[in-house]
Protein backbone atom coordinates (compact mmCIF):
# COMPACT_ATOMS: atom_id res chain seq x y z
CA UNK A 1 0.00 0.00 0.00
CA UNK A 2 2.68 2.58 1.36
CA UNK A 3 4.57 1.36 -2.08
CA UNK A 4 1.78 2.57 -4.32
CA UNK A 5 1.29 5.63 -2.60
CA UNK A 6 4.48 6.72 -2.31
CA UNK A 7 5.08 5.71 -6.64
CA UNK A 8 2.30 7.77 -7.29
CA UNK A 9 3.51 10.76 -5.16
CA UNK A 10 6.77 10.66 -7.06
CA UNK A 11 5.16 10.35 -10.75
CA UNK A 12 2.54 12.83 -9.85
CA UNK A 13 5.15 15.44 -8.50
CA UNK A 14 7.13 14.70 -11.85
CA UNK A 15 4.47 15.40 -14.06
CA UNK A 16 4.12 18.29 -12.36
CA UNK A 17 7.71 19.74 -12.97
CA UNK A 18 7.55 18.49 -16.53
CA UNK A 19 8.10 22.14 -17.40
CA UNK A 20 10.63 23.05 -14.99
CA UNK A 21 12.82 19.93 -15.92
CA UNK A 22 12.13 20.67 -20.23
CA UNK A 23 13.13 24.35 -19.14
CA UNK A 24 16.48 23.22 -17.32
CA UNK A 25 17.53 21.13 -20.64
CA UNK A 26 16.25 23.69 -23.28
CA UNK A 27 18.42 26.68 -21.20
CA UNK A 28 21.56 24.65 -22.39
CA UNK A 29 20.72 25.59 -25.72
CA UNK A 30 21.08 29.05 -27.58
CA UNK A 31 19.14 31.83 -26.45
CA UNK A 32 19.03 33.95 -29.74
CA UNK A 33 16.51 33.24 -31.80
CA UNK A 34 16.74 31.65 -35.13
CA UNK A 35 15.97 33.96 -37.21
CA UNK A 36 18.90 36.70 -35.72
CA UNK A 37 21.31 33.69 -35.89
CA UNK A 38 20.73 33.43 -39.59
CA UNK A 39 21.31 36.76 -40.24
CA UNK A 40 24.72 36.32 -38.05
CA UNK A 41 25.37 33.69 -40.20
CA UNK A 42 24.94 35.87 -43.42
CA UNK A 43 27.08 38.88 -41.82
CA UNK A 44 24.04 41.12 -41.44
CA UNK A 45 24.15 41.29 -37.60
CA UNK A 46 26.58 41.13 -35.20
CA UNK A 47 25.94 40.20 -31.68
CA UNK A 48 27.66 40.98 -28.73
CA UNK A 49 27.20 39.21 -25.52
CA UNK A 50 26.63 41.40 -22.70
CA UNK A 51 26.64 38.81 -19.60
CA UNK A 52 25.75 41.54 -16.93
CA UNK A 53 23.03 41.23 -13.80
CA UNK A 54 21.60 43.45 -12.47
CA UNK A 55 18.92 43.26 -9.71
CA UNK A 56 15.73 45.11 -9.51
CA UNK A 57 13.84 44.34 -6.03
CA UNK A 58 14.01 40.27 -5.87
CA UNK A 59 13.93 39.91 -9.25
CA UNK A 60 17.27 38.92 -11.51
CA UNK A 61 17.95 40.62 -14.71
CA UNK A 62 20.06 39.05 -16.71
CA UNK A 63 21.23 41.19 -20.18
CA UNK A 64 22.47 38.65 -22.38
CA UNK A 65 23.29 40.18 -25.58
CA UNK A 66 22.65 43.03 -27.81
CA UNK A 67 22.71 42.31 -31.70
CA UNK A 68 23.00 45.23 -34.15
CA UNK A 69 21.55 45.30 -37.59
CA UNK A 70 20.54 48.04 -39.93
CA UNK A 71 17.12 47.99 -39.13
CA UNK A 72 17.33 47.36 -35.40
CA UNK A 73 19.22 47.21 -32.17
CA UNK A 74 18.09 44.33 -30.32
CA UNK A 75 18.90 43.88 -26.91
CA UNK A 76 18.45 40.26 -25.04
CA UNK A 77 17.52 39.72 -22.12
CA UNK A 78 15.78 37.45 -19.49
CA UNK A 79 13.68 38.34 -16.29
CA UNK A 80 13.96 35.90 -13.58
CA UNK A 81 11.28 36.67 -10.91
CA UNK A 82 11.43 35.80 -7.46
CA UNK A 83 7.48 35.29 -7.57
CA UNK A 84 4.59 35.53 -10.09
CA UNK A 85 3.18 38.50 -10.72
CA UNK A 86 3.61 41.64 -12.62
CA UNK A 87 5.84 41.60 -16.15
CA UNK A 88 8.72 43.34 -16.09
CA UNK A 89 8.27 46.98 -17.36
CA UNK A 90 9.91 46.65 -20.86
CA UNK A 91 8.72 49.99 -21.75
CA UNK A 92 10.50 51.84 -18.79
CA UNK A 93 13.83 50.36 -20.20
CA UNK A 94 15.76 53.05 -22.39
CA UNK A 95 18.57 52.62 -24.87
CA UNK A 96 21.13 55.74 -24.85
CA UNK A 97 24.15 56.22 -26.38
CA UNK A 98 27.48 58.08 -25.06
CA UNK A 99 26.28 61.55 -26.24
CA UNK A 100 22.73 61.30 -24.86
CA UNK A 101 20.88 60.16 -27.98
CA UNK A 102 17.50 58.41 -27.68
CA UNK A 103 16.52 55.42 -29.51
CA UNK A 104 13.26 54.45 -29.09
CA UNK A 105 11.81 50.77 -29.25
CA UNK A 106 10.20 49.88 -32.18
CA UNK A 107 8.91 46.99 -31.00
CA UNK A 108 9.98 43.15 -29.35
CA UNK A 109 8.36 40.21 -27.63
CA UNK A 110 8.39 37.89 -24.40
CA UNK A 111 8.73 34.20 -23.97
CA UNK A 112 7.21 32.85 -20.86
CA UNK A 113 9.38 30.81 -18.82
CA UNK A 114 8.77 28.99 -15.64
CA UNK A 115 11.33 31.23 -13.91
CA UNK A 116 10.24 34.32 -15.58
CA UNK A 117 10.81 35.30 -19.06
CA UNK A 118 12.96 35.93 -22.45
CA UNK A 119 12.91 39.69 -23.39
CA UNK A 120 13.99 40.56 -26.97
CA UNK A 121 13.26 44.58 -27.53
CA UNK A 122 14.08 45.87 -31.01
CA UNK A 123 15.64 50.04 -30.83
CA UNK A 124 15.99 52.10 -33.34
CA UNK A 125 19.35 51.23 -35.43
CA UNK A 126 22.32 52.72 -34.11
CA UNK A 127 24.79 55.32 -36.04
CA UNK A 128 27.48 52.96 -37.52
CA UNK A 129 30.55 55.39 -35.37
CA UNK A 130 28.44 54.63 -32.14
CA UNK A 131 30.62 52.34 -30.09
CA UNK A 132 29.16 52.42 -26.67
CA UNK A 133 25.50 52.30 -25.62
CA UNK A 134 23.46 53.21 -22.30
CA UNK A 135 20.59 50.86 -20.99
CA UNK A 136 19.07 53.24 -18.63
CA UNK A 137 16.31 51.76 -16.58
CA UNK A 138 14.13 54.40 -14.84
CA UNK A 139 10.66 53.48 -13.08
CA UNK A 140 9.29 55.26 -10.20
CA UNK A 141 12.06 55.61 -7.75
CA UNK A 142 13.91 52.70 -9.27
CA UNK A 143 16.49 52.80 -12.10
CA UNK A 144 19.69 51.41 -13.16
CA UNK A 145 22.03 52.47 -15.97
CA UNK A 146 24.24 49.88 -17.97
CA UNK A 147 27.13 50.53 -20.28
CA UNK A 148 27.47 48.05 -22.73
CA UNK A 149 30.71 48.76 -25.21
CA UNK A 150 30.39 47.68 -28.63
CA UNK A 151 33.69 47.74 -30.24
CA UNK A 152 34.89 44.84 -32.32
CA UNK A 153 33.54 42.16 -34.23
CA UNK A 154 31.59 41.13 -32.09
CA UNK A 155 30.87 36.69 -31.74
CA UNK A 156 29.88 34.96 -34.48
CA UNK A 157 28.47 32.42 -32.82
CA UNK A 158 24.45 32.39 -32.41
CA UNK B 1 17.54 -2.71 7.13
CA UNK B 2 16.32 -5.08 4.86
CA UNK B 3 17.49 -4.03 0.81
CA UNK B 4 13.27 -3.50 0.48
CA UNK B 5 13.00 -1.18 3.44
CA UNK B 6 16.24 0.85 1.94
CA UNK B 7 14.45 0.90 -1.26
CA UNK B 8 11.66 2.00 0.44
CA UNK B 9 12.97 5.03 3.12
CA UNK B 10 14.85 6.20 -0.20
CA UNK B 11 11.35 6.32 -1.98
CA UNK B 12 9.91 8.72 0.28
CA UNK B 13 12.76 10.76 0.48
CA UNK B 14 12.80 11.18 -3.44
CA UNK B 15 8.61 11.51 -3.20
CA UNK B 16 9.25 14.15 -0.55
CA UNK B 17 12.03 16.55 -2.37
CA UNK B 18 9.97 16.04 -5.03
CA UNK B 19 6.93 17.19 -3.46
CA UNK B 20 9.28 19.88 -1.91
CA UNK B 21 10.02 21.62 -5.65
CA UNK B 22 6.14 21.41 -6.29
CA UNK B 23 5.05 23.51 -3.81
CA UNK B 24 7.99 25.95 -3.95
CA UNK B 25 7.54 26.57 -8.02
CA UNK B 26 3.54 26.45 -7.80
CA UNK B 27 2.69 29.34 -9.26
CA UNK B 28 -0.99 28.66 -8.02
CA UNK B 29 0.38 28.62 -4.41
CA UNK B 30 2.55 31.84 -5.05
CA UNK B 31 0.29 33.69 -6.88
CA UNK B 32 -2.45 33.25 -4.44
CA UNK B 33 -3.13 34.58 -1.07
CA UNK B 34 -5.47 33.85 2.19
CA UNK B 35 -5.41 37.44 2.56
CA UNK B 36 -6.01 40.35 0.89
CA UNK B 37 -3.34 42.48 2.12
CA UNK B 38 -0.81 39.82 0.93
CA UNK B 39 -2.12 40.02 -2.31
CA UNK B 40 -1.80 43.57 -2.27
CA UNK B 41 1.86 43.52 -1.18
CA UNK B 42 2.36 41.42 -3.83
CA UNK B 43 1.65 43.24 -6.46
CA UNK B 44 3.12 45.56 -5.32
CA UNK B 45 6.80 44.23 -5.08
CA UNK B 46 6.19 42.46 -8.49
CA UNK B 47 5.26 45.76 -10.01
CA UNK B 48 8.21 46.90 -8.47
CA UNK B 49 6.57 49.61 -6.86
CA UNK B 50 6.41 50.50 -3.44
CA UNK B 51 5.77 48.87 0.02
CA UNK B 52 3.16 51.91 -0.19
CA UNK B 53 1.64 53.62 2.99
CA UNK B 54 -1.85 52.22 3.34
CA UNK B 55 -4.14 55.39 3.66
CA UNK B 56 -7.40 53.51 3.78
CA UNK B 57 -8.27 49.93 2.79
CA UNK B 58 -12.11 49.73 1.44
CA UNK B 59 -13.80 46.58 1.86
CA UNK B 60 -16.63 45.48 -1.27
CA UNK B 61 -17.01 41.79 -0.20
CA UNK B 62 -15.06 40.38 -2.55
CA UNK B 63 -12.66 42.90 -3.47
CA UNK B 64 -10.48 45.22 -1.44
CA UNK B 65 -8.97 48.75 -2.43
CA UNK B 66 -6.12 50.13 -0.60
CA UNK B 67 -5.60 54.19 -0.85
CA UNK B 68 -2.27 54.76 -0.51
CA UNK B 69 0.87 56.94 -0.96
CA UNK B 70 4.24 56.12 -1.85
CA UNK B 71 6.57 58.64 -1.79
CA UNK B 72 5.70 61.28 -4.86
CA UNK B 73 2.85 59.07 -5.99
CA UNK B 74 -0.46 57.68 -5.00
CA UNK B 75 -2.73 54.52 -6.31
CA UNK B 76 -5.43 52.86 -5.35
CA UNK B 77 -4.40 49.12 -5.61
CA UNK B 78 -7.52 46.98 -6.10
CA UNK B 79 -7.15 43.37 -5.30
CA UNK B 80 -9.94 40.67 -6.07
CA UNK B 81 -11.51 37.56 -4.44
CA UNK B 82 -10.64 34.01 -6.13
CA UNK B 83 -12.01 30.94 -5.24
CA UNK B 84 -13.96 32.30 -2.30
CA UNK B 85 -10.81 31.42 0.06
CA UNK B 86 -8.19 33.36 -1.87
CA UNK B 87 -7.09 36.91 -2.92
CA UNK B 88 -5.06 37.78 -5.82
CA UNK B 89 -3.59 40.79 -7.13
CA UNK B 90 -6.33 42.72 -9.34
CA UNK B 91 -5.99 46.45 -11.32
CA UNK B 92 -4.22 49.88 -11.11
CA UNK B 93 -1.19 48.68 -8.33
CA UNK B 94 0.71 52.03 -9.99
CA UNK B 95 1.27 55.14 -8.46
CA UNK B 96 0.01 58.53 -10.21
CA UNK B 97 2.69 61.53 -9.54
CA UNK B 98 1.63 63.90 -7.01
CA UNK B 99 1.68 67.23 -8.47
CA UNK B 100 2.56 69.35 -5.91
CA UNK B 101 1.94 72.94 -7.99
CA UNK B 102 -1.88 71.59 -8.20
CA UNK B 103 -4.12 72.18 -5.85
CA UNK B 104 -5.69 68.30 -6.88
CA UNK B 105 -3.76 65.48 -8.64
CA UNK B 106 -6.87 62.77 -9.17
CA UNK B 107 -7.33 59.75 -11.82
CA UNK B 108 -9.89 57.70 -12.71
CA UNK B 109 -9.71 53.89 -13.59
CA UNK B 110 -12.15 51.55 -14.54
CA UNK B 111 -12.23 47.63 -14.62
CA UNK B 112 -14.21 44.94 -14.66
CA UNK B 113 -14.27 43.04 -11.91
CA UNK B 114 -17.14 39.86 -12.73
CA UNK B 115 -19.91 40.13 -14.45
CA UNK B 116 -22.21 42.17 -11.94
CA UNK B 117 -19.17 44.36 -11.25
CA UNK B 118 -17.85 46.94 -13.29
CA UNK B 119 -15.92 49.18 -10.83
CA UNK B 120 -15.04 52.95 -11.65
CA UNK B 121 -12.54 54.48 -9.19
CA UNK B 122 -12.31 58.16 -9.31
CA UNK B 123 -9.48 58.91 -6.72
CA UNK B 124 -6.58 61.33 -5.96
CA UNK B 125 -5.07 63.34 -3.42
CA UNK B 126 -5.31 67.30 -2.35
CA UNK B 127 -2.36 69.47 -2.09
CA UNK B 128 -4.05 73.05 -1.62
CA UNK B 129 -4.14 72.77 2.64
CA UNK B 130 -7.31 74.93 2.30
CA UNK B 131 -9.49 72.61 0.47
CA UNK B 132 -11.25 70.94 3.17
CA UNK B 133 -13.98 68.83 0.76
CA UNK B 134 -14.06 67.43 -2.57
CA UNK B 135 -17.22 66.71 -4.47
CA UNK B 136 -17.31 65.29 -8.03
CA UNK B 137 -20.33 66.36 -10.27
CA UNK B 138 -22.24 63.20 -11.83
CA UNK B 139 -24.62 63.06 -14.51
CA UNK B 140 -26.97 59.46 -15.48
CA UNK B 141 -28.07 59.05 -19.51
CA UNK B 142 -26.41 61.79 -21.05
CA UNK B 143 -23.67 61.59 -23.67
CA UNK B 144 -20.01 62.82 -23.66
CA UNK B 145 -21.01 66.31 -24.62
CA UNK B 146 -24.69 66.95 -24.25
CA UNK B 147 -25.71 70.03 -21.94
CA UNK B 148 -26.84 68.85 -18.42
CA UNK B 149 -29.32 70.74 -16.73
CA UNK B 150 -28.78 71.91 -13.72
CA UNK B 151 -31.47 69.16 -12.03
CA UNK B 152 -30.04 66.18 -13.76
CA UNK B 153 -26.71 66.65 -11.81
CA UNK B 154 -25.92 64.68 -8.92
CA UNK B 155 -23.16 65.96 -6.59
CA UNK B 156 -21.14 63.29 -5.32
CA UNK B 157 -19.25 64.66 -1.69
CA UNK B 158 -16.13 64.05 0.64
CA UNK B 159 -14.81 65.34 3.59
CA UNK B 160 -11.09 65.64 3.84
CA UNK B 161 -9.14 63.82 6.53
CA UNK B 162 -5.52 64.60 7.48
CA UNK B 163 -4.39 62.36 4.60
CA UNK B 164 -6.18 64.34 2.20
CA UNK B 165 -7.13 61.78 -0.38
CA UNK B 166 -10.26 60.82 -1.34
CA UNK B 167 -11.54 57.70 -3.42
CA UNK B 168 -15.35 58.06 -5.40
CA UNK B 169 -16.51 54.46 -6.24
CA UNK B 170 -19.08 53.50 -8.34
CA UNK B 171 -21.08 49.89 -10.08
CA UNK B 172 -21.13 51.24 -13.94
CA UNK B 173 -23.47 48.16 -13.96
CA UNK B 174 -25.84 50.01 -11.75
CA UNK B 175 -24.83 53.65 -11.77
CA UNK B 176 -23.82 54.35 -15.56
CA UNK B 177 -21.87 58.03 -14.18
CA UNK B 178 -20.49 60.76 -16.82
CA UNK B 179 -18.60 62.61 -14.65
CA UNK B 180 -18.58 65.97 -15.52
CA UNK B 181 -16.47 68.23 -12.59
CA UNK B 182 -14.02 67.71 -10.00
CA UNK B 183 -14.25 70.73 -7.05
CA UNK B 184 -12.33 71.40 -3.82
CA UNK B 185 -13.78 73.64 -1.94
CA UNK B 186 -12.55 75.86 1.75
CA UNK B 187 -14.51 74.89 4.96
CA UNK B 188 -17.03 77.63 4.51
CA UNK B 189 -17.90 75.98 1.15
CA UNK B 190 -16.40 78.30 -1.37
CA UNK B 191 -15.15 77.15 -4.60
CA UNK B 192 -11.04 76.79 -4.28
CA UNK B 193 -10.46 74.55 -7.61
CA UNK B 194 -12.78 73.16 -10.28
CA UNK B 195 -11.76 71.12 -12.94
CA UNK B 196 -14.45 70.18 -16.18
CA UNK B 197 -14.06 66.81 -16.87
CA UNK B 198 -15.44 66.73 -19.65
Amino acid sequence: MGKWIRRIIILASLIMLIPNIFSFFSELGSDIPKHIRDEVESGNAIVYDVNEEVIVDQDTINFKHVVRTEDETMVIYEVHKHEPGWSFPTGALELKDEDGNDYSIQGGGSAGKPWGSIITMGYEPLPENVESIILDFNWYDRSFQLEVSLIGEGNSHG
Amino acid sequence: MGSKKIQAVLEWALALVLIFFVVKDSSYLNYYHLSPIKAHEQSERTFYYGPSEIIEEFDFGDIRIYLAKYKDWFSANTVTKYAGVFWQPGSHVNGFKIEEEEDISYTWSSSKINEELMLMKYYGIVTNPKIDKVELDVTVGYVWDEEVPEDDIETLSESLDDHRMFLFHWNENEDNYLALALRGLDEKGNIIYEENLR
